[in-house]
C-alpha cells in the first residue's frame, strides 16, 4: 500500500527531503556565504575606513569557515521549512543591504 | 548533546567522508610526497650531480630562451636553490590553439636535460590540486569540493567526538571494527590541528576561484582585485620597439643586494627584448613563516629599479602567510619531516577512514547475509584508492630507474607507467576480489620499496652506500625512507594474514560446535 509522496513514511517522501536539504546546504549556503560577505565587507570598509579591496580580502579568508557552519546549521535543523525560510530571509537582508547607496561607494563593477 | 544533534553530524560525518575519500586519499599521498617534491625530483635525477650557482643558472636561462623563445611575451624562471638543483624555465607562446606554456629544465650547465628526463617530484606536486588527463579547472573545482567535504568531516568529527579523551582510553588494538576505529581516531587526533590547517590553508591557495561569485559581485574581476591588493597597479604595455636588454644576471645582483640576501622565488621577464621588457623578481618566502612579500620591477633595457612593492594590506599579508603554512616552504629539515610525518598521519586517516565505514557496515549485516552490491563496490573502490595508488607511486619511482635513458617522451613514459599500475590494480581488484588485492597488493609494495635501494644499486652510482659515505643525505635518505616504508608494507602482510587465520580459525570452531550440536 503505497502512501501518499508527501506523509513523511513514504520512500519518495524521504528522497525529495534529502534532495531539497542538499540543495538548501550547498547552494543556498553558497549563496548566503556570499551575501553575508559581501554585506560585513562594504560595512567595515564604511565603519573602519579600510579600503573594500583589503576588507573582502580578509571576509574571502573566513568564508570557508562561515560555509562550514552553515552547512552545518542546515543539516541540524529539525524542521526543514523554516530553514528554507530563514536562509533565505538572511541571503535577501544582507543582499539589499548591500545594495544601499552608503554601502556601495567603494565598488567597481 | 541532544541525540538528533549528535545523529545529523554523524550522518554528515560519515557520507561526507565516504564520497570523496578516494580522491582525498590520493590528493593527501600526493600531497604528503610534495614537501619533499625537490628531494624526489633530485633522486630521480641522479646524473645531475653539480648545481649552477643563481648568477650562472640566470645567465644560462637567458641564453636557452634567447636562442628558443625570442619572441615569447613572457619568460618564467625558477633558479635553482638548496634543495632544487635544476632551473625550471616556462615560457609563453602564440600557436594556433591560442595561448600555450612551453617548459624547459636546465641543468648545472645550462643544457636542457636529455638524459634520464622525468618530471620527477613536481609530477606528484601538480597531480595534488591539478590531478591529470583533464583540464585544470575541472580539477581544482573537483579538488576543492573534495576539500570542503572534508573540512566538513574534519569539524563534523571534532563535534561528535566531544568524549574523545574518554574514547581514546578505551582503546583496543586489532580488534576489527573497534581497532580501525581507533586508528582512525588516533591518526585523525594526534595531527587534527595540521589536518585543519592544511584542509582550510589548501581552500585559501584557490579561494578567488572557490568564491569567484563574492569576488565578481564587489569587484567585477578577480584580476582587478588582486592587483589592488598587491599593489601592482601599473600595467606593463609593449612598445613594440626592440631594445638592447641589460644582462639578466647584473640585474640578478642588483636584486640580491637589494633583498639583503633574502632567497628569490620566481622571476618573469615581461615582454623580453622590447623597450619597456619589465623584469620582476620576488622574494621567496623560505626564510621565515612571515615574509617581506617584496617583488622587485627593473627595466628590462636600462637595468634601473622601477619599483619594489610589497602589499599595504595585513589582510592579504594573512593570505600569503596561510599559503606559505600549507606549502610549508618556509620550513627548515626538522619542521619539514614534521609535515611530512603529519602528512602520512592524515593519509592514514582517510585510508582507515574508509576502511571504517565498510567494516561497520558489515558487523551491522545480520550473520549469514551475504555482501550486497553496494558493499561490493565501497569494498572495490576502497582496495583499488588506497593500495593502487600506493603501489603506483613505488611503479612510478621503479620506472625512473627502469626505463630508457633516452627514450622518447620519457617523463611522460613514467607518469603512464603510475597509471598504468594503478589502473591494473583495480582490474586484479574485479577479479580476484578486494580481500586479494589487499594481501598481494600490500606484498608487492613491501617488495617494490625494500628493493629499491638495491635497484638504486645496481642502476646508478649515487646509491646508498655511496651517498652515505660522502653524507650526501638527500639520496641516503630516500632510500632510507622507501626501505622504512617498505618494512611497515610487511607489517601491514603480517597483520592481514593473522586476521585472515584468526577469521579462518573462528569459522573453523563455528562449523565444530554446529556438527556438535547437530
Amino acid at each position: 500500500m503505497k502512501a501518499s509522496p508527501f506523509q513523511p513514511d513514504s520512500q519518495l517522501y524521504n528522497i525529495l527531503s534529502m534532495l531539497s536539504r542538499l540543495m538548501l546546504a550547498i547552494v543556498g549556503g553558497y549563496l548566503c556565504t556570499v551575501a553575508l560577505i559581501t554585506l560585513t565587507s562594504r560595512l567595515i570598509s564604511l565603519l573602519f575606513g579600510i579600503e573594500l579591496a583589503g576588507a573582502l580580502m580578509g571576509m574571502l579568508l573566513l568564508s570557508f569557515l562561515l560555509y562550514s557552519l552553515i552547512i552545518m546549521a542546515v543539516f541540524a535543523a529539525t524542521r526543514l521549512g523554516r530553514a528554507w525560510l530563514l536562509l533565505t530571509l538572511i541571503t535577501a537582508a544582507c543582499a539589499l543591504l548591500s545594495m544601499l547607496p552608503a554601502l556601495n561607494a567603494g565598488v567597481i563593477q | 548533546m541532544k541525540p538528533r544533534f549528535r545523529d545529523a553530524m554523524t550522518w554528515l560525518h560519515t557520507w561526507t567522508g565516504l564520497l570523496v575519500g578516494w580522491i582525498l586519499f590520493a590528493i593527501f599521498l600526493t600531497g604528503t610526497l610534495s614537501f619533499f617534491q625537490d628531494e624526489i625530483s633530485s633522486w630521480m635525477q641522479p646524473e645531475l650531480k653539480t648545481a649552477a650557482t643563481q648568477i650562472q643558472a640566470i645567465a644560462q636561462a637567458e641564453q636557452f630562451l634567447q636562442q628558443k623563445a625570442p619572441d615569447s611575451e613572457r619568460w618564467s624562471i625558477t633558479l635553482p636553490n638548496s634543495r632544487a638543483q635544476t632551473t625550471e624555465l616556462f615560457w609563453r607562446t602564440e600557436g594556433q590553439n591560442g595561448r600555450r606554456f612551453e617548459r624547459a629544465t636546465l641543468d648545472g650547465s645550462g643544457q636542457a636535460v636529455a638524459l634520464r628526463d622525468t618530471r620527477g617530484g613536481s609530477f606528484l606536486y601538480r597531480f595534488h590540486f591539478d590531478l591529470y588527463y583533464m583540464p585544470v579547472i575541472w580539477a581544482r573545482w573537483l579538488v576543492g569540493i573534495c576539500s570542503m567535504f572534508m573540512l566538513l568531516a574534519m569539524m563534523t568529527g571534532v563535534v561528535i567526538h566531544k568524549k574523545i579523551f574518554k574514547d581514546f582510553f578505551s582503546l583496543q588494538f586489532f580488534k576489527d571494527h573497534k581497532s580501525w576505529l581507533d586508528a582512525h581516531t588516533i591518526t585523525s587526533v594526534l595531527a587534527l590541528p595540521f589536518h585543519l590547517m592544511i584542509t582550510y590553508t589548501g581552500l585559501v591557495t584557490l579561494m578567488f576561484l572557490y568564491m569567484f561569485y563574492a569576488v565578481s559581485v564587489n569587484f567585477g574581476d578577480s584580476g582587478a582585485l588582486f592587483d589592488q591588493v598587491s599593489g601592482q597597479e601599473n600595467k606593463i604595455v609593449a612598445t613594440g620597439i626592440k631594445a638592447p636588454q641589460v644582462p639578466l644576471d647584473s640585474i640578478l645582483r642588483q636584486a640580491q643586494q637589494e633583498l639583503n640576501g633574502a632567497e628569490i622565488s620566481f622571476i618573469s621577464i615581461h615582454y623580453p627584448g622590447d623597450q619597456s621588457a619589465m623584469i620582476e623578481i620576488r622574494e621567496a618566502a623560505t626564510s621565515a613563516l612571515v615574509s617581506g612579500f617584496r617583488v622587485l620591477q627593473y627595466s628590462g633595457s636600462t637595468g634601473q629599479l622601477v619599483q619594489e612593492t610589497t602589499t599595504a594590506f595585513s589582510s592579504e599579508k594573512v593570505r600569503r602567510t596561510l599559503i606559505n603554512l600549507h606549502s610549508g616552504r618556509f620550513a627548515d629539515p626538522v619542521l619539514r619531516w614534521l609535515y611530512f610525518l603529519s602528512g602520512v598521519m592524515g593519509t592514514v586517516m582517510v585510508a582507515t577512514g574508509l576502511l571504517l565505514w565498510s567494516t561497520r557496515r558489515k558487523a551491522r549485516l545480520p550473520a549469514g547475509n551475504r555482501v550486497g552490491l553496494n558493499m561490493k563496490l565501497v569494498d572495490w573502490l576502497n582496495a583499488g584508492a588506497v593500495i593502487g595508488l600506493t603501489l603506483a607511486v613505488a611503479v612510478y619511482f621503479w620506472a625512473n630507474r627502469l626505463l630508457p635513458l633516452q627514450l622518447a617522451d620519457r617523463a611522460e613514459w613514467e607518469i603512464r607507467c603510475f597509471f598504468i599500475s594503478w589502473g591494473l590494480t583495480f582490474i586484479y581488484a574485479a577479479v580476484r576480489g578486494a580481500q586479494a588485492v589487499w594481501l598481494d597488493g600490500f606484498k608487492l609494495t613491501a617488495a617494490l620499496l625494500l628493493g629499491l635501494p638495491l635497484l638504486n644499486y645496481l642502476t646508478t652510482d649515487r646509491h646508498l652506500l655511496n651517498s652515505m659515505l660522502q653524507s650526501d643525505w638527500v639520496m641516503a635518505g630516500f632510500d632510507l625512507t622507501c626501505f622504512a616504508f617498505g618494512l611497515l608494507s610487511l607489517l601491514a602482510v603480517k597483520h592481514l594474514k593473522n586476521r585472515a587465520q584468526t577469521k579462518a580459525q573462528a569459522t573453523q570452531n563455528q562449523h565444530r560446535l554446529q556438527e556438535h550440536a547437530g
